[in-house]
């Protein structure tokens, strides 16, 4: 209804159930007819909403039946246990692989590439050091990293996209959630340098990197 | 390495997010949230537990169906999670389990003396497509459903006295049943209207 339409949603309810009467509905029906667009809008909406919780015929499944539904996630959740992955290279620590990459200082900014794997994924991850947010009160900067990483299928499951769900936690809290490009890609840009857990899942498995380390220099 | 921005999105962790939107409810599932999944059931249970009996099927078999359908919507909810139409979803696939039946009851039937009514019933089930009309008409009826059940405790109850209930109760009696004046039922039905018009306009449904 306009703001000077005098009308309002009770009359229009009424007229619809078929409560007006008389010099009442005399008077809407002579409203109407002034082609008043607001209360002919309402008057579609309420009347096809009315008709449609009057006409509804559909059944609610017993509760038992509803129970048994609700507890097939609960039931499927051992099945998406928590799967961790493997360190196999780091370039800070010269884990795993020999690395040609130790502390690599690209131009002004240190760079550190991890990988991590497990029997159906690896994620390979390039930290780089962002620029550091001066704090107040002379405190030292707070040391902040960009991250890249790319989650790739182990050989001979490369069909299809590899969109994955990514979440890094600190503790209990979510500092990032997102989704990977096609080609299984994603940036987080200015994290805290801090420790983090990296969870990745898909349609076709998932992994859990605990104790992410996103620095880029030794402590 | 090619790196492309992602969003701040479908965070299962993120406490703000209790969304009612199919994607918001599909990511907190995926996510193991038992409350989110019971949420998604509870929203879409009258849409799939009805269908069977719209192809004539007895109590017995649309409860194997609902159950079937929940479960195949639980292993396909990473791929539904961008799917702007999860009820079509449902309806398609709750059809097909029912095609399933239909055929299965009718090669009983033919297969056997009549054993039961039931299996008797199976020749004469008819397991061609539901009819567009009757799509729409399901798919209404779970949108309305759905927001109905967002309205405050309060308006349901008017709301369901006034349009779901069969019975034709008079305002009188809806008033005493809820404790008000048969005069306040006119103006409580208008104001639980109206908050039923906000959430559908609030999902872009109204």
């Amino acid at each position: 209804m306009k703001r000077n339409c005098d009308e309002t949603l009770e009359t229009l309810a009424d007229y619809v159930d078929g409560k007006l009467e008389g010099e009442g509905r005399a008077r809407l029906e002579s409203h109407l007819a002034t082609d008043c667009q607001q209360c002919q809008q309402t008057l579609g909406w309420l009347s096809r909403t009315i008709n449609v919780m009057r006409n509804d015929t559909s059944l609610a499944p017993p509760r038992p039946l509803m129970n048994r539904a609700v507890k097939l996630l609960k039931e499927r959740k051992p099945q998406s246990k928590r799967t961790v992955a493997s360190l196999f290279f780091d370039s800070l620590f010269g884990t795993g692989l020999q690395s040609s990459l130790v502390g690599v200082r690209s131009g002004p900014t240190m760079t550190r590439q991890v990988l991590y794997g497990t029997e159906e994924l690896d994620v390979d991850l390039l930290i780089e050091e962002a620029e550091a947010f001066e704090l107040a009160f002379g405190l030292p900067p707070l040391s902040r990293v960009n991250l890249m990483g790319q989650v790739l299928r182990r050989s001979g499951k490369q069909d299809g996209s590899l969109n994955y769900d990514i979440a890094i936690m600190r503790g209990h809290e979510c500092v990032f959630c997102g989704r990977t490009s096609p080609l299984g890609e994603f940036t987080v840009d200015n994290l805290s340098s801090d420790s983090y857990e990296l969870q990745v899942s898909g349609e076709d498995g998932g992994l859990v990197i605990e104790g992410l380390e996103l620095k880029t220099s030794k402590p | 390495m090619l790196a492309s921005r992602v969003t701040h999105q479908n965070c299962p962790n993120s406490p703000a997010r209790r969304s009612q939107s199919d994607g918001g409810l599909i990511a907190e599932c995926l996510a193991g949230d038992e409350q989110a999944w019971k949420n998604l059931v509870e929203k879409y249970n009258r849409l799939i537990y009805s269908i069977p009996f719209r192809y004539g099927l007895p109590d017995s078999e649309a409860a194997d169906i609902f159950q079937s359908v929940c479960l195949k919507l639980l292993e396909n909810l990473p791929k539904l999670r961008d799917s702007s139409k999860l009820s079509s979803w449902l309806i398609t696939t709750t059809s097909r389990e029912c095609w399933g039946v239909i055929r299965r009851l009718a090669t009983i039937s033919r297969g056997h003396d009549y054993a039961d009514d039931e299996e008797r019933h199976g020749e004469q089930l008819d397991p061609s497509p539901l009819p567009e009309e009757t799509i729409l008409e399901l798919e209404e009826q779970q949108t309305m459903a759905h927001a109905f059940r967002l309205l405050p405790e309060r308006c349901q109850h008017l709301l369901w006295y006034l349009y779901y209930d069969k019975t034709g109760l008079s305002y009188a009696e809806i008033g005493r049943r809820l404790g008000i004046p048969e005069g306040s039922v006119g103006p409580s039905r208008a104001r639980c209207l109206g908050k039923l018009r906000a959430l559908l306009e609030e999902a872009d449904l109204a």
